[in-house]
């Protein structure tokens, strides 16, 4: 594993705490990155006391651009606001202009490393052209949105949702989604701030479940000077390196302010520290043990780019450790697309960004986009319904396996991933077979594999592996309910076109008027969603199914169905291939 | 240990950080209410509910090494 260790200093009370942080690391030798914003470099002290830090132990000296007021940038751009990505172009280049300049002043040079909780494509363009000596950028917070807004009353106004977990190649038009090629290529190496829980991140606040300790105890995940989560955290990021060419990333990025009295901790002071401490003392300990390297962040992204080529897939295969379900999640990333496999659901698709589209994402008062830097959903099942509960279901994928006349959904048979492997074809995650119970008592086991070929495709095969009749035939529908957004609300879907290709070619134009489209024989069934650019494409992956249909829904269920049916007998199989690809 | 002059402890809402929401409570004397919505108690009864949010944490006090994590 490789980490970062970053720290930024903050003003007035703060700054003892930020003393106190960097203290801990240098008494463990862990290396440092401070990341110093506009208002740091107004105090001749803290330049002072940052430049000794860098000769005495080496720390890296980054741009922090997360924290911008000060009396200089009041008078300048008359607003509080910390948050660069929010501001339109035209400020963003002049105060990345001022904090540079400003920078070489105290430092006497460029950074090779800078940091913002987001930096949407315009900050990312701005900052990279004004600073060609930037290696590297914390520039996103995996899964940082809806709920995190939420959390804090509706006043916490960080959308980033979308985006990789990790390191990535940033894109230009859109950081989150990681670049196709060196033309595509913003030219930096990209990280998340914090190494977030995949698992929890996805059910609940980001926020809460991230390798920040006092993160972890704003959540109620301690007790009191217990908190093994913390180390759990580590633990489950290194249990990635098999599956990502032997290595995984860690940061850990914890303003001082956490080390203090903070109103959303209910330990005392000593804790917070001690939790803190404690981290750092178990990241050296893994150093030590050679399980673990710290570098800073520039020493990083050099590694990265001799590493890591360009294109190659991501996986994290996330364990629920908190709750004690041991839930299981696979989470899968190339240019083309995020996927979130949710085992617990039989295997289902529960988030899906198609990076194939492209779209592109700046925010600030000057893009359609304002606040919202969230790269867009084709299924999110925490915000968008998911399996049915209330009424109608919503995004989602499944299948659902008739007989007779009852039908089995399943999302309502657990699985876990069993296995992941990379060959010449892609990538492959197997699952344990899902099993299904009738009324009658007919019994039956599903095992599901995913295959991610590239080139915006995902295999879903499903085996019917097990029947407790032979000769009973099953019914299945591969099953994808989609439509697009960033939040929880719903949006405008007039002018989707759905349309089934077989017997019958078929088409209709979104209206929210509950029609279907249906063929026998279908080779495709498919929407074509021109707000996002994006055409999402069920097929069966060898020759026709029997049937296929494309349906539209209304206003209480605003979602757009693609079904592929076939009848299975024990041993057979089903393979579907749900093609995204940028529409024309 | 380094301290804050602000080292005092605040407390949030427990009925709203059930829901995931932070909360800081208000306080009038030892009586402490929340002002987005109608819980209202002292110091000691909210802390016990603090104490009921982290059972659904079953495994709050395990260390799950890579290999038991792998094992999961």
């Amino acid at each position: 594993m490789y980490l970062n260790l970053l720290h930024r200093p903050k003003m007035g009370d703060y700054y003892e705490f930020f003393k106190l942080q960097q203290d801990m690391a240098h008494e463990i030798g862990l290396k440092v990155t401070i990341l110093v914003s506009l208002p740091a470099m107004e105090k001749d002290f803290m330049v002072e006391d940052i430049k000794r830090y860098h000769e005495e132990y080496g720390d890296e000296i980054g741009l922090f651009l997360s924290e911008l007021n000060c009396e200089t940038f009041r008078r300048e751009f008359h607003c509080e606001m910390n948050s660069i990505w929010l501001y339109s172009r035209d400020k963003k280049e002049r105060m990345v202009a001022m904090a540079l300049e400003r920078f070489r002043e105290c430092f006497g040079g460029d950074p090779v490393s800078a940091a913002a909780y987001y930096m949407d494509a315009s900050t990312m363009e701005v900052l990279t052209e004004a600073c060609p000596s930037l290696q590297i950028a914390v520039c996103a917070c995996f899964e940082e949105g809806v709920k995190n807004f939420h959390g804090c009353n509706n006043s916490w106004y960080l959308f980033n949702e979308g985006g990789p977990w990790s390191a990535w190649y940033p894109a230009k038009g859109n950081t989150l989604r990681p670049a196709r090629d060196e033309d595509d290529a913003v030219g930096i190496v990209g990280v998340c701030h914090l190494s977030r829980d995949p698992a929890l991140s996805y059910e609940s606040r980001n926020d809460f479940w991230a390798s920040h300790p006092a993160n972890v105890q704003r959540g109620l995940g301690n007790e009191g000077e217990v908190h093994p989560y913390d180390f759990n955290l580590v633990d489950l990021y290194r249990a990635q390196e098999p599956l990502n060419g032997g290595y995984s990333y860690y940061n850990v990025f914890v303003g001082p302010n956490w080390l203090t009295h903070n109103m959303n901790i209910e330990d005392p002071v000593e804790v917070s520290q001690k939790l803190y401490r404690e981290l750092l003392e178990y990241l050296g300990q893994l150093r030590d043990e050679g399980e673990l390297e710290d570098m800073t962040m520039s020493e990083f992204a050099a590694w990265y780019r001799a590493n890591r080529p360009l294109g190659e897939p991501e996986l994290f295969h996330a364990r629920e450790m908190l709750y004690g379900s041991g839930k299981h999640y696979v989470w899968y990333l190339d240019t083309d697309m995020r996927v979130l496999i949710d085992t617990q659901q039989g295997g289902s698709i529960g988030d899906l960004r198609p990076y194939v589209a492209e779209c592109e994402r700046s925010t600030g008062p000057d893009s359609p986009s304002l606040y919202d830097g969230s790269y867009p959903y084709l299924i999110q099942s925490q915000y968008r319904s998911g399996a049915a509960n209330h009424s109608f279901d919503g995004t989602r994928t499944t299948l659902a396996v008739t007989h007779g006349e009852e039908t089995v959904d399943l999302c309502a048979c657990p699985t876990k991933c069993s296995g992941i492997e990379k060959d010449e074809d892609g990538v492959h995650v197997s699952l344990t077979p899902a099993k299904l119970r009738f009324s009658d008592g007919l019994t039956a086991a599903v095992q599901t594999t995913y295959h991610f070929p590239g080139g915006g495709r995902i295999l879903i095969e499903r085996n019917l592996a097990e029947v407790s009749d032979p000769e009973a035939e099953l019914q299945v529908c591969e099953y994808f309910k989609g439509c697009y957004g960033t939040i929880e609300y719903p949006e405008d879907l007039h002018g989707v076109t759905l349309a089934v290709d077989g017997d019958r070619p078929e088409a209709l134009s979104y209206a929210y008027e509950s029609r279907t489209v249906a063929t026998t024989n279908a080779t495709a069934v498919r929407a074509v969603i021109p707000q996002i650019d994006c055409t999402v494409e069920l097929c069966p992956a060898d020759g026709a199914a029997p049937r296929g249909t494309a349906v539209e829904g209304f206003l209480f269920s605003p979602y757009f169905t693609l079904t592929l049916e076939t009848t299975l007998r024990a041993g057979g199989s089903f393979t579907s291939c749900l093609c995204l690809s940028k529409a024309e | 240990m380094l301290m804050s002059e602000q080292s005092r402890v605040s407390l949030r809402c427990p009925v709203c950080l059930s829901r995931d929401i932070d909360v800081v409570l208000y306080h009038d004397g030892e009586r402490y209410y929340c002002i987005k919505c109608s819980y209202t108690g002292q110091e000691d009864e909210t802390r016990r509910m603090y104490a009921a949010i982290r059972k659904k944490f079953r495994w709050i006090r395990r260390r799950l090494t890579v290999e038991d994590i792998e094992a999961l």
